[in-house]
């Protein structure tokens, strides 16, 4: 580590005791350490305002503003700083308060140096370790992001993996992926590793065209073609020429615009509606569909021949669900974006809020996640989002008894699902036996008897 | 999320304990006396149990004592919660049979590093 970052370090001393600022100043003065002192509790809030030490002290007892309000506007200021409040007239009740403004320490007075001295070193090890860790965390989202998507799970390996080997040569290609789960970004990922990246990235959602207008949105058309065709006008497809066009949602195209479509994607050339002569164009097709198109071919609604041009290279993007281990990551990032979109200083998610939402199936995938940090970025009121601050659907536990049977793998007996439900339900409770007896609606005494039957014991939980 | 039972019967003080243990993300149950401690701790099962020593109906050497007998709680870290000012307190609380004491005042730093080390 450079010297310059051990530098950074500091801690402020706030008393209005000369003599204890200088004791405590000399006494626990060590390399790498700077101490700035205050003598007035309003000059150590100007003074941590300007140099924003990492470690403050401060009394509790001083005129005009008291230790516990300096902590407060401390804690509002930057909520990691770590504030040691020392008073001589230590009460239960006001190290109560100092716990719950966010003190790291409350200290009886007269203080004795060596621990503390001792203890401050710890605390600079640990800053330390933090500014390294927040470094490394920093590095960890770069690496766990593959433009502009984020995963660090084995399937999305897979498909960055698959993503680049397949961008510089594809002509067509069809993203597949349940609703939510980024296949536009997908989409624009294979058109910035492509060699056409610095081309045009055009975007159409077929599920959001007339369909009567379909063939001239794509197409264009020549003047007269039909009525209101007023003036010759290109389509998207020559409008793209030299980049990539995006056809979301391709189930929905109709199937005369499909023929149309698989000429184009054959010839390289389209023909304007209404125009005699084609045009030459050069376009990469990215299409994309939450819709199973076999299915739709077998019933006659996609064509057969344009499914197996589309699908000669086909990019899968998981379900949210399948890759629960990237929830931590992604739910780093959305907090990140949205705390800077609503100027908030939110942090990130308590572990019981974590565990929430590492429990919920997600059928919405990260756009649904999307949604939930968003909502909770908004509602939180101090800087870390806690349970009661998600949406209310996510407050308990969300899964439907179907769902959580569909979780046991089938060809258990009833005695091993039982067994595993009733285990399983006894850790959302952190073992609570009766609170889990409330959940599987059955009597305490009927879960304590089936627990023995069972042998279900405090080892399985 | 670890379940913790604190059993004191002075009110701030098991306020302070939760605070402290709900920062860290723990679920905190409380006892306002020694057999309520006992009862508690058969029916939650929690991960941590705290004792403050001098409690009315049963003190914390005797909550200890009982739930020792106990096979459930064989592997559960007890701490006892020692005055300073009895000297004599925290080596009978280690002989006892108690995994650790945290001396009262409470120092912040002392409790978290050892709800650290003992709930991992």
């Amino acid at each position: 580590m450079s010297s310059a970052v051990k530098s950074a370090i500091s801690l402020l001393v706030i008393d209005d005791s000369p003599g204890n600022v200088e004791l405590l100043s000399n006494g626990l003065s060590q390399p790498g350490l700077e101490i700035l002192t205050a003598s007035h509790p309003e000059e150590g809030l100007n003074l941590f305002r300007n140099r924003r030490p990492q470690i403050v002290i401060t009394d509790l007892m001083m005129p005009d503003v008291s230790g516990m309000e300096v902590l407060e506007r401390i804690v509002e200021i930057d909520p990691a700083t770590d504030v040691i409040l020392m008073t001589a007239h230590y009460s239960t009740e006001s190290a109560v308060e100092a716990v719950k403004k966010g003190a790291s320490d409350y200290l009886n007075k007269p203080i004795s140096i060596g621990p503390l001295r001792e203890r401050i070193g710890r605390l600079v090890k640990e800053v330390r370790k933090r500014q390294r860790a927040s470094q490394l965390e920093d590095e960890l989202r770069t690496n766990s992001e593959f433009e502009g998507i984020i995963g660090r799970s084995p399937q999305m390996w897979e498909m960055f993996w698959r993503i680049r080997r397949v961008a510089p040569h594809y002509r067509a290609l069809l993203v597949t992926g349940e609703t939510g789960t980024g296949k536009d970004l997908v989409a624009r990922a294979l058109h910035r590793l492509s060699p056409v990246a610095s081309g045009r990235y055009v975007v159409l959602n077929c599920s959001a065209v007339v369909e009567t207008l379909f063939e001239s949105e794509l197409f264009g058309h020549v003047k007269g073609a039909f009525t209101g065709a007023t003036h010759d006008k290109p389509g998207l497809f020559e409008h793209a020429h030299g980049g990539t066009l995006f056809l979301d949602e391709i189930g929905d195209m109709p199937l005369a615009t499909q023929a149309k479509l698989l000429r184009v994607l054959q010839n390289q050339e389209v023909q304007r509606v209404g125009a005699l002569n084609a045009r030459k164009v050069d376009v990469r097709v990215v299409a994309a569909t939450n819709h199973d198109l076999r299915t739709a071919v077998a019933e006659k609604r996609f064509r057969e021949d344009l499914y197996y041009r589309l699908s000669m290279v086909e990019i899968h993007a998981p379900r949210l669900a399948e890759r629960k281990e990237d929830l931590p990551l992604l739910q780093r990032h959305f907090v990140a974006r949205f705390a800077a979109q609503y100027g908030k200083e939110t942090r990130g998610l308590t572990h019981r809020a974590q565990i929430r939402l590492s429990q919920h199936s997600w059928p919405g995938n990260v756009r649904e996640l999307e949604n939930v940090i968003g909502h909770a970025a908004m509602m939180a009121i101090s800087d870390m989002v806690d349970v009661q601050d998600l949406p209310t659907y996510l407050h308990a536990s969300s899964e439907t008894p179907e769902q959580t049977a569909a979780s046991f793998s089938a060809g258990g007996t009833l005695a091993e699902v039982e067994r595993a439900y009733i285990i399983r339900v006894l850790r959302e409770t952190s073992g609570v036996i009766s609170a889990a007896a409330t959940r599987l609606g059955v009597p305490r005494t009927t879960l304590n008897a089936m627990m023995t039957k069972l042998e279900i014991s405090r080892k399985d939980l | 999320m670890k379940t913790v039972l604190v059993a004191d019967d002075k009110a701030p003080g098991r306020e302070l304990l939760r605070a402290v243990l709900e920062q860290s993300g723990h679920a905190v149950y409380e006892a306002s006396d020694g057999i309520e401690a006992v009862r508690s701790a058969r029916e939650l099962l929690p991960d941590l149990i705290i004792l403050d020593l001098h409690m009315p109906m049963l003190d914390g050497f005797g909550v200890l004592q009982e739930l020792r007998l106990d096979q459930r709680f064989a592997g559960t870290p007890i701490v006892a919660l020692t005055a300073s000012a009895m000297q004599g307190d925290r080596e009978r609380a280690l002989s006892a049979g108690f995994t650790a004491y945290i001396a009262k005042p409470i120092s912040l730093s002392a409790l978290r590093g050892e709800m650290q080390r003992l709930l991992g």
